[in-house]
Protein backbone atom coordinates (compact mmCIF):
# COMPACT_ATOMS: atom_id res chain seq x y z
CA UNK A 1 0.00 0.00 0.00
CA UNK A 2 1.01 3.29 -0.72
CA UNK A 3 -0.03 6.35 0.66
CA UNK A 4 0.02 9.81 -1.20
CA UNK A 5 -0.31 13.20 0.37
CA UNK A 6 -1.41 16.13 -1.58
CA UNK A 7 -0.87 19.72 -0.57
CA UNK A 8 2.37 18.92 2.01
CA UNK A 9 5.45 20.32 1.84
CA UNK A 10 7.57 19.63 -1.19
CA UNK A 11 10.23 16.68 -0.72
CA UNK A 12 13.71 18.64 -1.52
CA UNK A 13 16.93 17.71 -1.67
CA UNK A 14 17.64 19.46 1.77
CA UNK A 15 15.00 16.77 3.39
CA UNK A 16 16.71 13.70 2.34
CA UNK A 17 20.29 14.96 3.23
CA UNK A 18 19.70 16.91 6.47
CA UNK A 19 16.23 15.90 7.31
CA UNK A 20 17.27 15.77 11.13
CA UNK A 21 19.83 17.27 13.30
CA UNK A 22 21.75 14.32 13.97
CA UNK A 23 22.32 13.77 10.30
CA UNK A 24 23.62 17.26 9.70
CA UNK A 25 26.00 16.94 12.90
CA UNK A 26 27.09 13.56 11.86
CA UNK A 27 27.93 15.05 8.17
CA UNK A 28 29.98 18.32 9.40
CA UNK A 29 31.55 16.02 11.54
CA UNK A 30 33.44 14.33 8.01
CA UNK A 31 33.27 17.77 6.62
CA UNK A 32 35.42 18.92 9.74
CA UNK A 33 37.71 16.15 8.78
CA UNK A 34 38.59 17.23 5.29
CA UNK A 35 41.77 18.65 4.51
CA UNK A 36 39.65 21.82 3.01
CA UNK A 37 38.24 22.52 5.99
CA UNK A 38 41.06 21.82 8.04
CA UNK A 39 42.71 24.89 6.18
CA UNK A 40 39.84 26.36 6.40
CA UNK A 41 40.02 26.72 9.89
CA UNK A 42 44.14 26.79 10.32
CA UNK A 43 43.85 30.12 7.89
CA UNK A 44 40.86 31.95 9.83
CA UNK A 45 42.27 32.42 13.57
CA UNK A 46 38.97 31.87 14.84
CA UNK A 47 38.02 31.15 18.48
CA UNK A 48 37.39 27.33 19.84
CA UNK A 49 34.19 27.49 20.18
CA UNK A 50 33.64 28.76 16.47
CA UNK A 51 36.02 26.99 14.92
CA UNK A 52 34.01 24.15 16.19
CA UNK A 53 30.68 24.40 14.49
CA UNK A 54 31.96 26.12 11.27
CA UNK A 55 31.72 22.81 9.33
CA UNK A 56 27.83 22.39 10.68
CA UNK A 57 27.62 26.45 9.86
CA UNK A 58 28.73 25.63 6.67
CA UNK A 59 26.21 22.69 6.38
CA UNK A 60 23.47 25.03 7.22
CA UNK A 61 24.14 27.92 4.96
CA UNK A 62 24.80 25.17 1.99
CA UNK A 63 21.46 23.27 3.04
CA UNK A 64 19.41 26.70 2.59
CA UNK A 65 19.95 26.83 -1.34
CA UNK A 66 19.79 22.93 -1.73
CA UNK A 67 16.15 22.99 -1.20
CA UNK A 68 15.47 21.91 -4.85
CA UNK A 69 12.11 20.34 -5.11
CA UNK A 70 12.66 16.60 -6.06
CA UNK A 71 9.73 16.68 -8.31
CA UNK A 72 11.76 19.13 -10.63
CA UNK A 73 14.40 16.33 -10.70
CA UNK A 74 11.74 14.05 -11.63
CA UNK A 75 10.38 15.59 -14.09
CA UNK A 76 13.42 17.13 -15.67
CA UNK A 77 14.49 13.01 -16.03
CA UNK A 78 11.01 12.39 -17.60
CA UNK A 79 10.93 15.17 -20.24
CA UNK A 80 13.96 13.54 -21.72
CA UNK A 81 11.99 10.70 -22.52
CA UNK A 82 10.07 10.81 -26.12
CA UNK A 83 7.02 8.95 -25.20
CA UNK A 84 6.44 11.61 -22.39
CA UNK A 85 6.85 14.60 -24.42
CA UNK A 86 5.07 12.84 -27.02
CA UNK A 87 1.80 12.50 -25.42
CA UNK A 88 2.43 15.85 -23.52
CA UNK A 89 2.17 17.27 -26.69
CA UNK A 90 -0.57 15.35 -27.70
CA UNK A 91 -2.30 16.33 -25.07
CA UNK A 92 -1.54 20.34 -25.06
CA UNK A 93 -2.76 20.06 -28.74
CA UNK A 94 -5.67 18.23 -27.68
CA UNK A 95 -7.20 19.35 -24.11
CA UNK A 96 -9.99 17.28 -23.60
CA UNK A 97 -7.78 13.87 -24.07
CA UNK A 98 -5.69 12.59 -21.52
CA UNK A 99 -2.66 10.05 -22.16
CA UNK A 100 -1.44 7.48 -19.51
CA UNK A 101 2.62 6.86 -20.53
CA UNK A 102 4.26 3.74 -18.31
CA UNK A 103 7.79 3.60 -18.10
CA UNK A 104 9.94 0.97 -16.27
CA UNK A 105 12.87 0.96 -14.41
CA UNK A 106 14.78 4.07 -14.72
CA UNK A 107 17.15 6.68 -13.46
CA UNK A 108 17.08 10.30 -12.51
CA UNK A 109 20.61 11.69 -11.61
CA UNK A 110 20.98 15.72 -10.85
CA UNK A 111 23.80 17.60 -9.41
CA UNK A 112 23.70 20.57 -7.23
CA UNK A 113 27.23 22.62 -6.75
CA UNK A 114 27.15 24.79 -4.02
CA UNK A 115 29.62 27.55 -3.50
CA UNK A 116 30.01 28.70 0.38
CA UNK A 117 32.22 31.68 0.74
CA UNK A 118 33.40 32.55 4.39
CA UNK A 119 33.09 36.49 4.49
CA UNK A 120 35.81 37.14 7.88
CA UNK A 121 34.60 41.32 8.86
CA UNK A 122 33.00 41.45 5.88
CA UNK A 123 35.82 41.01 3.39
CA UNK A 124 36.54 37.70 1.21
CA UNK A 125 37.98 34.82 3.76
CA UNK A 126 37.45 31.38 2.04
CA UNK A 127 35.69 29.67 -0.45
CA UNK A 128 34.14 26.02 -0.03
CA UNK A 129 33.43 24.83 -3.14
CA UNK A 130 30.26 21.59 -2.36
CA UNK A 131 28.64 19.33 -4.45
CA UNK A 132 25.30 17.68 -3.89
CA UNK A 133 24.67 14.66 -6.45
CA UNK A 134 20.85 13.00 -6.24
CA UNK A 135 20.20 9.92 -7.95
CA UNK A 136 16.61 9.16 -7.65
CA UNK A 137 16.10 5.23 -9.01
CA UNK A 138 12.47 4.95 -9.77
CA UNK A 139 10.85 1.43 -10.33
CA UNK A 140 7.55 1.22 -12.77
CA UNK A 141 5.10 4.28 -13.01
CA UNK A 142 2.67 5.16 -14.55
CA UNK A 143 2.08 9.25 -15.39
CA UNK A 144 -1.23 10.51 -16.90
CA UNK A 145 -0.89 13.38 -19.05
CA UNK A 146 -3.58 16.15 -19.78
CA UNK A 147 -3.51 19.55 -21.55
CA UNK A 148 0.63 19.07 -21.36
CA UNK A 149 1.09 18.61 -17.93
CA UNK A 150 1.13 16.09 -15.65
CA UNK A 151 -1.42 15.47 -13.34
CA UNK A 152 -1.63 12.22 -11.83
CA UNK A 153 1.35 9.17 -11.04
CA UNK A 154 0.57 5.44 -10.35
CA UNK A 155 3.04 5.78 -7.30
CA UNK A 156 6.29 3.38 -7.95
CA UNK A 157 9.04 2.30 -5.75
CA UNK A 158 11.12 5.33 -5.89
CA UNK A 159 14.81 5.29 -3.99
CA UNK A 160 17.15 7.55 -3.65
CA UNK A 161 21.29 8.21 -3.18
CA UNK A 162 22.24 11.43 -2.12
CA UNK A 163 25.94 12.49 -2.17
CA UNK A 164 27.82 15.52 -0.73
CA UNK A 165 31.53 16.21 -2.06
CA UNK A 166 33.46 18.56 -0.76
CA UNK A 167 36.48 19.47 -3.66
CA UNK A 168 35.26 16.14 -5.14
CA UNK A 169 36.33 14.17 -1.85
CA UNK A 170 33.24 11.98 -0.57
CA UNK A 171 31.77 13.28 3.03
CA UNK A 172 28.59 11.37 3.31
CA UNK A 173 26.15 9.10 1.22
CA UNK A 174 22.24 9.17 2.33
CA UNK A 175 20.29 6.06 0.89
CA UNK A 176 16.56 5.84 0.99
CA UNK A 177 13.09 5.89 -0.88
CA UNK A 178 11.14 8.49 -1.27
CA UNK A 179 7.26 8.59 -1.94
CA UNK A 180 6.49 10.48 -5.28
CA UNK A 181 3.10 10.94 -4.31
CA UNK A 182 4.51 13.03 -1.91
CA UNK A 183 7.19 14.32 -3.65
CA UNK A 184 4.91 15.57 -6.38
CA UNK A 185 2.49 18.79 -6.08
CA UNK A 186 -0.06 17.24 -8.56
CA UNK A 187 -2.36 19.73 -7.24
CA UNK A 188 -2.09 21.98 -10.55
CA UNK A 189 -0.24 19.47 -12.46
CA UNK A 190 3.31 19.81 -13.61
CA UNK A 191 3.82 21.43 -16.97
CA UNK A 192 5.90 19.77 -19.35
CA UNK A 193 4.57 21.40 -22.45
CA UNK A 194 2.87 24.39 -22.37
CA UNK A 195 -0.75 24.72 -23.72
CA UNK A 196 -1.18 25.86 -27.42
CA UNK A 197 -2.70 29.30 -26.88
CA UNK A 198 -6.19 29.45 -28.04
CA UNK A 199 -6.80 30.85 -31.75
CA UNK A 200 -8.45 34.54 -31.61
CA UNK B 1 -25.84 7.09 18.76
CA UNK B 2 -26.43 7.76 15.10
CA UNK B 3 -22.81 8.02 14.12
CA UNK B 4 -22.35 4.49 16.00
CA UNK B 5 -25.33 2.98 14.61
CA UNK B 6 -24.01 4.39 10.81
CA UNK B 7 -20.72 2.91 11.47
CA UNK B 8 -21.89 -0.15 12.55
CA UNK B 9 -24.25 -0.64 9.11
CA UNK B 10 -20.79 0.26 7.17
CA UNK B 11 -19.29 -3.01 9.07
CA UNK B 12 -21.99 -5.02 8.14
CA UNK B 13 -22.21 -4.02 4.62
CA UNK B 14 -18.41 -3.67 4.15
CA UNK B 15 -18.22 -7.48 5.44
CA UNK B 16 -20.76 -8.48 2.64
CA UNK B 17 -18.91 -10.55 -0.13
CA UNK B 18 -20.14 -9.14 -3.47
CA UNK B 19 -21.08 -11.76 -5.34
CA UNK B 20 -20.58 -11.58 -9.04
CA UNK B 21 -23.42 -12.18 -11.78
CA UNK B 22 -22.93 -15.07 -14.05
CA UNK B 23 -24.38 -16.08 -17.03
CA UNK B 24 -26.29 -19.05 -16.73
CA UNK B 25 -24.99 -20.79 -19.77
CA UNK B 26 -21.96 -19.34 -21.21
CA UNK B 27 -18.51 -18.97 -19.66
CA UNK B 28 -16.28 -17.71 -19.33
CA UNK B 29 -18.09 -15.63 -16.54
CA UNK B 30 -16.66 -11.72 -16.40
CA UNK B 31 -17.55 -8.71 -14.52
CA UNK B 32 -16.74 -4.99 -14.98
CA UNK B 33 -17.06 -3.96 -11.48
CA UNK B 34 -17.27 -0.52 -12.49
CA UNK B 35 -20.43 0.98 -14.37
CA UNK B 36 -18.51 3.78 -15.99
CA UNK B 37 -15.30 4.22 -16.40
CA UNK B 38 -14.01 7.51 -17.69
CA UNK B 39 -11.61 8.47 -20.27
CA UNK B 40 -8.09 6.56 -19.19
CA UNK B 41 -9.86 5.05 -16.18
CA UNK B 42 -9.26 1.58 -15.06
CA UNK B 43 -11.74 -1.05 -15.34
CA UNK B 44 -11.71 -4.24 -12.89
CA UNK B 45 -12.47 -7.07 -14.91
CA UNK B 46 -12.66 -10.23 -12.75
CA UNK B 47 -12.21 -13.91 -14.49
CA UNK B 48 -13.97 -16.21 -12.77
CA UNK B 49 -13.60 -20.12 -12.52
CA UNK B 50 -12.28 -20.14 -16.16
CA UNK B 51 -9.60 -18.37 -17.49
CA UNK B 52 -9.89 -17.11 -21.21
CA UNK B 53 -7.00 -17.03 -21.90
CA UNK B 54 -3.41 -19.41 -21.92
CA UNK B 55 -1.25 -20.64 -18.96
CA UNK B 56 2.08 -19.47 -20.89
CA UNK B 57 1.24 -15.72 -20.71
CA UNK B 58 0.83 -15.48 -24.56
CA UNK B 59 -0.74 -12.30 -26.14
CA UNK B 60 -4.72 -12.03 -24.85
CA UNK B 61 -7.14 -9.72 -26.78
CA UNK B 62 -10.91 -8.77 -25.00
CA UNK B 63 -13.11 -7.23 -26.50
CA UNK B 64 -16.30 -5.61 -24.89
CA UNK B 65 -19.18 -4.66 -27.29
CA UNK B 66 -16.74 -5.00 -30.21
CA UNK B 67 -14.23 -2.29 -29.08
CA UNK B 68 -10.82 -3.73 -28.36
CA UNK B 69 -10.20 -3.48 -24.32
CA UNK B 70 -7.25 -5.13 -23.37
CA UNK B 71 -4.51 -6.22 -26.22
CA UNK B 72 -1.29 -6.98 -23.61
CA UNK B 73 0.71 -9.78 -22.72
CA UNK B 74 -0.31 -11.01 -19.32
CA UNK B 75 -0.36 -14.01 -17.18
CA UNK B 76 -3.70 -15.09 -16.27
CA UNK B 77 -3.66 -18.32 -14.01
CA UNK B 78 -6.34 -21.04 -14.29
CA UNK B 79 -9.19 -19.87 -11.86
CA UNK B 80 -8.23 -16.65 -10.81
CA UNK B 81 -9.29 -13.19 -10.22
CA UNK B 82 -7.52 -10.94 -12.33
CA UNK B 83 -6.66 -7.35 -13.37
CA UNK B 84 -6.66 -6.01 -16.21
CA UNK B 85 -6.68 -2.29 -17.74
CA UNK B 86 -7.98 -0.87 -20.77
CA UNK B 87 -5.89 0.17 -23.27
CA UNK B 88 -7.76 2.29 -25.02
CA UNK B 89 -10.68 4.76 -23.97
CA UNK B 90 -13.56 2.78 -22.23
CA UNK B 91 -17.00 4.34 -21.20
CA UNK B 92 -19.61 2.07 -20.50
CA UNK B 93 -23.05 2.22 -18.90
CA UNK B 94 -25.40 -0.12 -16.28
CA UNK B 95 -26.26 -2.84 -18.53
CA UNK B 96 -25.18 -6.13 -20.44
CA UNK B 97 -22.52 -6.04 -22.78
CA UNK B 98 -21.31 -8.86 -24.70
CA UNK B 99 -17.55 -9.72 -24.07
CA UNK B 100 -15.44 -11.79 -26.52
CA UNK B 101 -11.68 -13.40 -25.95
CA UNK B 102 -9.42 -14.21 -27.97
CA UNK B 103 -6.14 -15.95 -26.53
CA UNK B 104 -3.23 -17.11 -28.38
CA UNK B 105 -2.22 -19.61 -25.85
CA UNK B 106 -2.52 -23.29 -25.65
CA UNK B 107 -5.50 -23.88 -23.55
CA UNK B 108 -7.22 -20.12 -24.16
CA UNK B 109 -10.64 -20.09 -25.04
CA UNK B 110 -10.10 -18.71 -28.09
CA UNK B 111 -12.98 -16.78 -30.04
CA UNK B 112 -15.55 -17.29 -26.70
CA UNK B 113 -18.23 -14.40 -26.16
CA UNK B 114 -20.07 -14.19 -22.91
CA UNK B 115 -22.53 -12.05 -21.39
CA UNK B 116 -21.14 -9.82 -18.62
CA UNK B 117 -23.70 -7.91 -16.41
CA UNK B 118 -22.75 -4.46 -15.10
CA UNK B 119 -23.09 -3.90 -11.01
CA UNK B 120 -24.68 -0.58 -10.25
CA UNK B 121 -22.99 1.91 -8.09
CA UNK B 122 -22.50 1.73 -4.16
CA UNK B 123 -25.11 4.36 -3.36
CA UNK B 124 -23.31 7.66 -2.08
CA UNK B 125 -23.70 7.94 1.79
CA UNK B 126 -23.53 10.85 3.43
CA UNK B 127 -23.05 11.06 6.98
CA UNK B 128 -23.11 14.82 8.76
CA UNK B 129 -22.60 14.92 12.23
CA UNK B 130 -24.27 16.99 14.00
CA UNK B 131 -26.97 17.36 11.67
CA UNK B 132 -25.53 20.81 9.88
CA UNK B 133 -22.14 22.36 8.87
CA UNK B 134 -22.04 25.41 8.06
CA UNK B 135 -19.71 27.61 5.25
CA UNK B 136 -16.15 27.85 6.01
CA UNK B 137 -16.32 24.70 8.08
CA UNK B 138 -13.68 22.38 7.78
CA UNK B 139 -15.02 19.07 7.29
CA UNK B 140 -13.53 15.07 6.59
CA UNK B 141 -14.82 13.45 3.42
CA UNK B 142 -13.64 9.92 3.13
CA UNK B 143 -14.43 7.85 0.18
CA UNK B 144 -13.86 4.28 -0.75
CA UNK B 145 -13.55 2.09 -3.95
CA UNK B 146 -13.12 4.35 -6.11
CA UNK B 147 -11.27 3.86 -9.33
CA UNK B 148 -7.83 5.08 -10.42
CA UNK B 149 -8.86 7.62 -12.91
CA UNK B 150 -9.50 10.14 -9.49
CA UNK B 151 -5.65 9.80 -8.91
CA UNK B 152 -4.18 12.89 -9.00
CA UNK B 153 -5.52 15.45 -11.21
CA UNK B 154 -6.29 18.30 -8.74
CA UNK B 155 -8.43 16.19 -6.16
CA UNK B 156 -11.12 17.98 -7.12
CA UNK B 157 -14.30 18.18 -4.27
CA UNK B 158 -17.49 19.61 -4.62
CA UNK B 159 -20.16 19.93 -1.96
CA UNK B 160 -23.56 21.11 -2.50
CA UNK B 161 -22.68 21.23 -6.24
CA UNK B 162 -19.91 24.30 -5.43
CA UNK B 163 -16.00 23.32 -5.74
CA UNK B 164 -15.06 22.67 -1.95
CA UNK B 165 -11.16 23.96 -1.10
CA UNK B 166 -9.37 21.18 -0.93
CA UNK B 167 -7.08 21.95 2.51
CA UNK B 168 -5.25 18.39 2.48
CA UNK B 169 -5.87 15.24 0.85
CA UNK B 170 -4.75 11.70 1.34
CA UNK B 171 -5.31 8.65 -0.75
CA UNK B 172 -4.43 5.08 -0.24
CA UNK B 173 -3.64 3.06 -2.65
CA UNK B 174 -4.20 -0.86 -3.34
CA UNK B 175 -1.19 -2.92 -5.35
CA UNK B 176 -2.76 -5.61 -7.24
CA UNK B 177 -0.72 -7.99 -9.10
CA UNK B 178 2.77 -6.33 -10.00
CA UNK B 179 2.59 -2.86 -11.19
CA UNK B 180 -0.97 -2.38 -11.02
CA UNK B 181 -2.33 0.63 -8.42
CA UNK B 182 -5.64 1.34 -7.52
CA UNK B 183 -6.76 3.88 -5.40
CA UNK B 184 -8.93 1.97 -2.30
CA UNK B 185 -9.68 5.47 -0.51
CA UNK B 186 -9.66 8.97 -0.01
CA UNK B 187 -9.67 11.29 3.18
CA UNK B 188 -9.98 15.07 1.83
CA UNK B 189 -10.05 17.63 4.07
CA UNK B 190 -12.05 20.64 2.71
CA UNK B 191 -13.80 23.48 3.48
CA UNK B 192 -17.30 23.77 3.19
CA UNK B 193 -18.63 26.58 0.42
CA UNK B 194 -22.35 26.39 1.87
CA UNK B 195 -24.64 24.73 4.60
CA UNK B 196 -24.70 21.25 4.16
CA UNK B 197 -27.56 18.93 6.20
CA UNK B 198 -27.41 15.33 7.11
CA UNK B 199 -29.14 13.04 4.21
CA UNK B 200 -27.86 15.33 1.33
CA UNK B 201 -25.95 13.94 -1.18
CA UNK B 202 -24.41 16.30 -2.93
CA UNK B 203 -20.66 15.34 -2.13
CA UNK B 204 -18.45 14.98 -5.20
CA UNK B 205 -14.56 13.93 -4.81
CA UNK B 206 -12.69 14.24 -8.21
CA UNK B 207 -14.14 11.78 -10.81
CA UNK B 208 -15.63 9.57 -8.83
CA UNK B 209 -19.15 9.51 -8.75
CA UNK B 210 -21.43 7.55 -6.89
CA UNK B 211 -19.00 6.29 -4.19
CA UNK B 212 -19.46 5.85 -0.87
CA UNK B 213 -18.36 9.08 1.28
CA UNK B 214 -18.74 10.27 4.33
CA UNK B 215 -18.64 13.89 5.30
CA UNK B 216 -17.75 14.34 8.99
CA UNK B 217 -17.58 17.54 11.12
CA UNK B 218 -14.40 18.66 12.05
CA UNK B 219 -15.19 22.68 13.25
CA UNK B 220 -12.25 24.83 12.57
CA UNK B 221 -13.35 26.67 16.29
CA UNK B 222 -10.29 27.47 17.97
CA UNK B 223 -11.99 29.61 20.54
CA UNK B 224 -15.29 29.77 22.09
CA UNK B 225 -15.87 33.26 23.38
CA UNK B 226 -18.37 33.87 26.36
CA UNK B 227 -20.07 36.21 24.87
CA UNK B 228 -20.72 34.89 21.27
CA UNK B 229 -24.21 34.32 20.44
CA UNK B 230 -25.11 30.53 20.16
CA UNK B 231 -26.97 28.76 17.54
CA UNK B 232 -28.47 26.34 19.76
CA UNK B 233 -25.76 23.64 19.41
CA UNK B 234 -22.47 23.43 20.93
CA UNK B 235 -19.21 22.35 18.80
CA UNK B 236 -16.14 21.00 20.26
CA UNK B 237 -12.62 22.38 18.84
CA UNK B 238 -11.45 19.52 17.03
CA UNK B 239 -7.47 19.02 17.72
CA UNK B 240 -7.13 17.32 14.17
CA UNK B 241 -8.21 20.54 12.63
CA UNK B 242 -5.60 22.74 13.54
CA UNK B 243 -2.84 19.86 13.59
CA UNK B 244 -1.99 21.26 9.70
CA UNK B 245 -2.33 24.44 10.58
CA UNK B 246 -4.92 25.00 8.10
CA UNK B 247 -7.31 27.33 9.44
CA UNK B 248 -8.63 29.33 6.73
CA UNK B 249 -11.36 32.40 7.37
CA UNK B 250 -14.75 31.38 6.08
CA UNK B 251 -16.08 31.65 2.43
CA UNK B 252 -18.72 33.81 1.99
CA UNK B 253 -22.79 31.90 2.02
CA UNK B 254 -24.47 31.45 -0.69
CA UNK B 255 -28.13 30.87 1.59
CA UNK B 256 -31.08 33.18 0.64
CA UNK B 257 -31.19 33.79 4.30
CA UNK B 258 -28.22 35.53 6.01
CA UNK B 259 -25.81 32.69 8.18
CA UNK B 260 -25.39 34.17 11.75
CA UNK B 261 -21.74 34.29 12.44
CA UNK B 262 -20.38 31.34 13.66
CA UNK B 263 -20.30 31.10 17.65
CA UNK B 264 -16.43 31.26 17.69
CA UNK B 265 -13.61 33.23 16.76
CA UNK B 266 -11.25 32.31 14.29
CA UNK B 267 -7.20 33.37 14.67
CA UNK B 268 -7.88 35.65 18.13
CA UNK B 269 -6.07 38.48 17.92
CA UNK B 270 -4.39 40.55 20.30
CA UNK B 271 -4.10 44.12 19.23
CA UNK B 272 -1.39 46.75 20.43
CA UNK B 273 -2.29 50.17 19.82
CA UNK B 274 0.84 52.30 19.59
CA UNK B 275 1.25 56.32 19.31
CA UNK B 276 3.22 57.86 16.90
CA UNK B 277 5.33 59.36 20.08
CA UNK B 278 5.67 55.86 21.66
CA UNK B 279 6.49 54.88 17.91
CA UNK B 280 9.16 57.13 17.17
CA UNK B 281 10.91 56.25 20.73
CA UNK B 282 11.15 52.52 19.93
CA UNK B 283 12.58 53.18 17.08
CA UNK B 284 15.17 55.38 17.57
CA UNK B 285 16.03 53.49 20.91
CA UNK B 286 16.19 50.18 18.71
CA UNK B 287 18.61 52.05 16.37
CA UNK B 288 20.71 53.41 19.34
CA UNK B 289 21.04 49.62 20.22
CA UNK B 290 22.07 48.22 16.86
CA UNK B 291 24.42 50.85 16.14
CA UNK B 292 25.81 50.48 19.81
CA UNK B 293 26.19 46.64 19.06
CA UNK B 294 27.63 47.23 15.69
CA UNK B 295 30.13 49.15 17.03
CA UNK B 296 31.11 46.81 20.08
CA UNK B 297 32.31 43.86 17.62
CA UNK B 298 33.90 42.46 20.23
CA UNK B 299 32.46 38.38 20.07
CA UNK B 300 31.34 36.68 16.89
CA UNK B 301 28.06 36.46 17.14
CA UNK B 302 26.97 37.43 13.60
CA UNK B 303 27.06 33.91 12.05
CA UNK B 304 24.92 34.29 9.70
CA UNK B 305 23.66 31.88 6.65
CA UNK B 306 22.67 34.06 3.62
CA UNK B 307 21.25 32.52 0.54
CA UNK B 308 22.57 34.69 -2.76
CA UNK B 309 21.55 34.03 -6.13
CA UNK B 310 24.20 36.04 -7.30
CA UNK B 311 27.40 33.52 -8.34
CA UNK B 312 30.29 34.39 -6.12
CA UNK B 313 33.66 34.05 -7.68
CA UNK B 314 35.62 31.02 -6.17
CA UNK B 315 39.15 32.16 -5.10
CA UNK B 316 41.79 30.92 -3.07
CA UNK B 317 42.52 30.87 0.47
CA UNK B 318 42.81 34.71 2.20
CA UNK B 319 44.38 34.51 5.41
CA UNK B 320 43.61 37.06 7.50
CA UNK B 321 46.36 36.26 10.51
CA UNK B 322 46.89 39.53 12.78
CA UNK B 323 43.28 40.71 12.03
CA UNK B 324 40.81 40.23 14.67
CA UNK B 325 37.99 38.55 13.63
CA UNK B 326 34.79 40.29 14.85
CA UNK B 327 32.42 38.77 12.24
CA UNK B 328 31.97 35.48 10.15
CA UNK B 329 29.45 35.59 7.87
CA UNK B 330 28.94 32.46 5.52
CA UNK B 331 26.93 33.17 2.05
CA UNK B 332 25.92 29.93 0.44
CA UNK B 333 25.37 29.97 -3.23
CA UNK B 334 23.71 27.68 -5.42
CA UNK B 335 24.56 26.91 -9.17
CA UNK B 336 21.51 25.98 -11.53
CA UNK B 337 21.32 21.74 -10.93
CA UNK B 338 22.78 19.82 -13.41
CA UNK B 339 20.83 17.02 -14.99
CA UNK B 340 22.31 14.22 -16.51
CA UNK B 341 21.89 13.03 -20.33
CA UNK B 342 18.69 10.86 -21.03
CA UNK B 343 19.02 7.43 -19.98
CA UNK B 344 17.86 4.70 -21.54
CA UNK B 345 14.05 4.19 -22.39
CA UNK B 346 12.65 1.26 -20.32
Amino acid sequence: MTTTILSAAPTTVESLMFSTKPLLQEAAFHLAATPVLQRVTSAIRLPNGVRGRLAEDILTAAASVTRHPIAEILVAAWRGYAEVMHAAKATAAHPTTTQWVRLGQHRAPCILPVTVELLVNGSHAATVNLEVEVVLTINTVGLQLREGRLVAVETGHCSYEVILRCEAAEVTVRRGEVDTGIALPLTQGMVLVPPRPAVA
Amino acid sequence: MRRVLMTLIGIVLAAIPVQPARAADVEPSLQLEYPQVLLGGHARLWILDHTICSLGGGPVTIYLDDKTVLADSIVVPVKQQVLVEPLIPLKTTIGSHMLRSHCAGELGSSGASTQIDIVAPPTPILIVSPASAYAGDVVTLTGTDLPTGCAGNGFPVTVGGQDAPVLFAQQKHHQYLMTETFIAAVTARVQVPAQVHSGQQAVRLGCAEGVHVSLEIRPAAVVPPATAPSHGKTRTPAASSTSYGLVPPPLPTTHAAPMPSPPYQIWPVARITVTGTAALFLVALLVAVLLWSTRRGRSIRDVRCVADAVPLSVGPLAPVSGRTVHALRLRATAMPPIYASKEKTP
